[in-house]
């Protein structure tokens, strides 16, 4: 602190803290509170309030229609005295025949004017008199979804036991791409980080890295150019002669777990690689020398020397590839459009924004966000990594 | 300890040599380490050696000849296959196991049981006197007792050929000169054979049998430890170990073993190492302990005149740094046995017996 005010002069250093601050505070802490906040008020939506509402509405809007129709009558009734128009005329007819209230038909087709005034009126009395029992019944369901609101866990104790079922199978998914993708990843990371010649490790990781110029979106859509049915990768089979288009028998890679985890190991191959190699390029190759040296296997040497030393990266990489893959929406929503058992965050996303519901999306983030913390520690604990070593 | 479990075996190399590219790391070599022999291979850095262990070893296949240790074959074999252990330069011990974990890793690898693995660790630590070390971790040791961690994982395994890769290099003098009499004694007690590679000639000439030292891929000399210090055969060798005063001229005769050699500040002779004839070019080496103050000589041959430059006392012994005429540099040491060398200045004469000069044909120096 001292140091940031000596080498950049009081203003500076003021302007630079200050903007940390803000930083801080209005876009970290201020919304994360609110989130949090959010995921604890339960939001009683009133269904049955909002209907009454709704059925109250209809009913003014049909008295206000008798009452011009009325109105219109008279005019009729004299202009017809006037004029003498044959009468007879079809009017008032509308589309108010609501579902669910008890209106009578609002078609009015014979008698006399008088007589189709005096309907009209019989049956506004009529809806004048339900608007009051309605009423009633509004403010006490009212009164019913205010006493439900406010803070509580029921955003989280209501989750359906099908959302229930996605959030786990979110985990376990995501946890089966964390482990195809160190699967996949260390002998990578171990390659490079091992190649004696700096030149082509330099080389491979540019070319680890190039796809990642390309926009996620875009990456992923490759994929499911690949995967289609009509992708690529059927075109070559079929051009092999494993399968047959014609015949109509295309494989359906795409909304699959494979398809989708094979997307998300692709996309989000670089967290892991590099952490990784990080880890294994300070890793003295004289001790991989050595374990041979002393008569060890190959996996010998991987499991006592070189993996051990890895932890660090290992758990960091597996951490971030965990987090991206639990709260990853393009992948499921690009891979499976529709087809695949939902992931999480696309309930989450729903949440927010089709259903409109804020406090409910906080509280399934919440509970997302509470399970990838459980698995950076669960992954601390096994690995015994401390969270120094993971700043490394 | 048992002694018998580590008998040493005898490495051969036969015209083992060495290609990275076009380049030449080692020239076709034959060398014969005999079985439980502390051997060095002294040399510069960039000379070889380290190449022709990681070729003992099993690390690089030679491009060319076979490597036989105790008899058999060991050219197509990996280095886990071989019974050899190697010391690196930086020890690479294993810095997340325990020290009797790292002793017992060869052990491990074998398949022997945990129990067994920790006594095997603690007898070879007691070997080592690093007696109840075993639960500490490598970096919680000294350099020194790190150093003996791993000369104990190496035994571990009971090879019958040690390889050592410079690991001195990084202890400070004392601790060197401590740690070269532990390895001595240590070989001495398994009879395992000790392959030493350094660049340092003080390690070599101490602890080791013999020495093969080494140029640009070629071996120049193998011989006992003193036979290097006062027959060297090669130009090379006799100023890459130990000081040496080096002269340069033309053999005039060089009957009966000996040479008279003309050069521009005189005539010298020597012994005539290499049956030089009259218009060789030669070099004469003479140590610097062996050239004397001419008052102190009856000798009348071999006589030089030398103005003194610098004395630098170094405690037992005093550097005498003299210049002679065309520009010479020459070097006397004088025990420090009174107070005769502070009296030397100007311009003084020098001589040395024939006996202690040596004649070779001229050639490439160390450090050219």
């Amino acid at each position: 602190m001292h140091s940031l005010y000596r080498s950049y002069g009081a203003v500076l250093a003021s302007l630079f803290l200050g903007l940390v601050a803000l930083w801080l505070v209005a876009l970290i802490a201020l919304p994360q509170l609110n989130m949090i906040e959010r995921a604890f008020v339960y939001e009683s939506r009133g269904g049955a309030a909002i209907q009454s509402q709704v059925d109250i509405d209809r009913i003014y809007q049909r008295i206000y229609t008798i009452e011009y129709d009325i109105d219109a009558l008279r005019d009729q009734a004299e202009g017809e005295v006037a004029i003498g128009v044959a009468p007879g005329a079809k009017i008032g007819e509308d589309n108010t025949a609501g579902v669910g209230i008890a209106v009578p038909s609002a078609t009015v087709s014979s008698g006399t004017i008088e007589e189709q005034i005096a309907a009209l009126e019989t049956e506004a009395g009529g809806l004048k008199a339900q608007l009051v029992d309605l009423e009633v019944e509004e403010t006490r369901l009212l009164e019913e979804k205010e006493a439900a609101s406010g803070y509580s866990l029921r955003n989280f104790t209501t989750m359906s036991s099908l959302h229930l079922r996605i959030f786990g199978m979110t985990l376990v998914y995501s946890f089966c791409v964390t482990l195809i993708c160190f699967v996949v990843c260390y002998p990578i990371a171990y390659t490079v980080a091992q190649t004696a010649n700096r030149e082509r490790a330099a080389m491979l990781m540019l070319g680890l890295l190039i796809p990642y110029a390309i926009n996620e979106l875009l990456r992923i859509f490759a994929w499911t150019m690949i995967l289609a049915n009509e992708g690529m990768l059927n075109t070559t089979l079929d051009a092999l002669g494993l399968i047959d288009m014609a015949q109509g028998e295309p494989i359906r890679w795409l909304a699959s777990n494979g398809a989708v985890f094979c997307v998300m190991v692709y996309a989000y191959i670089l967290f892991m690689v590099f952490p990784i190699y990080n880890t294994i390029e300070t890793l003295d190759r004289n001790q991989i020398e050595a374990s041979k040296d002393l008569g060890a296997s190959l996996i010998r040497t991987h499991l006592r020397v070189v993996l051990p030393y890895a932890k660090p990266g290992i758990a960091v990489g597996s951490i971030m590839t965990f987090m991206l893959a639990a709260g990853s929406i393009a992948v499921p929503g690009l891979v499976g459009p529709g087809l695949h058992p939902d992931w999480f965050s696309q309930v989450i996303y729903r949440n927010f924004f089709e259903a409109g519901n804020w406090n409910i999306g906080s509280a399934y983030s919440l509970a997302l966000l509470a399970a990838c913390t459980g698995f950076i520690l669960v992954n601390m604990l096994v690995f015994r990594v401390g969270i120094r070593d993971i700043a490394k | 300890m048992d002694k018998q479990a580590l008998r040493g075996k005898n490495v051969e190399l036969d015209g083992v040599s060495m290609r990275f590219g076009d380049f030449t790391a080692v020239q076709p070599t034959d060398l014969t380490v005999n079985a439980g022999e502390f051997f060095s291979i002294l040399g510069p850095s960039g000379c070889g050696k380290t190449t022709i262990l990681r070729m003992v070893s099993g690390f690089l296949k030679p491009s060319t000849g076979h490597i036989r240790i105790g008899g058999d074959d060991m050219t197509q074999l990996g280095p886990n296959k071989r019974p050899t252990a190697l010391i690196f330069q930086n020890l690479a011990l294993f810095p997340l196991m325990t020290v009797w974990e790292n002793v017992a890793f060869g052990l491990e690898a074998r398949g022997m049981g945990k129990a067994d693995r920790r006594r095997r660790a603690d007898e070879l630590l007691e070997l080592v006197a690093l007696t109840g070390q075993g639960d500490k971790k490598p970096t919680e040791l000294s350099g020194g007792q790190r150093q003996r961690v791993a000369v104990a994982r190496g035994l571990a395994v009971e090879p019958a050929v040690l390889l050592l890769d410079e690991p001195l290099s990084a202890l400070d003098l004392k601790l060197r000169q401590h740690m070269r009499a532990e390895l001595k004694s240590i070989q001495r007690k398994t009879g395992v054979t000790f392959i030493y590679i350094t660049h340092d000639q003080g390690e070599a000439l101490t602890m080791s049998d013999r020495v093969a030292v080494m140029n640009g891929g070629r071996v120049e000399q193998v011989a006992a430890t003193e036979d290097i210090y006062d027959n060297p055969s090669t130009p090379f060798v006799a100023t890459f170990v130990g000081e040496q005063n080096v002269l340069r001229g033309k053999v005039m005769d060089g009957a009966n073993g000996i040479a008279r050699v003309a050069t521009d500040i005189g005539e010298f002779t020597g012994a005539n190492r290499d049956g030089l004839g009259a218009g060789d070019d030669a070099m004469i080496f003479v140590r610097p302990e062996r050239l004397d103050l001419a008052s102190r000589s009856n000798e009348t041959v071999n006589r030089m005149r030398a103005h003194v430059e610098r004395r630098d006392l170094e405690g037992p012994f005093v550097n005498v740094f003299l210049r002679a005429r065309g520009d010479l540099p020459l070097v006397m040491h004088m025990t420090n046995s009174g107070d005769d060398w502070r009296s030397l200045e100007g311009e003084l004469e020098l001589g040395f017996r024939s006996t202690d000069a040596l004649v070779l044909r001229a050639g490439e120096l160390a450090g050219e």
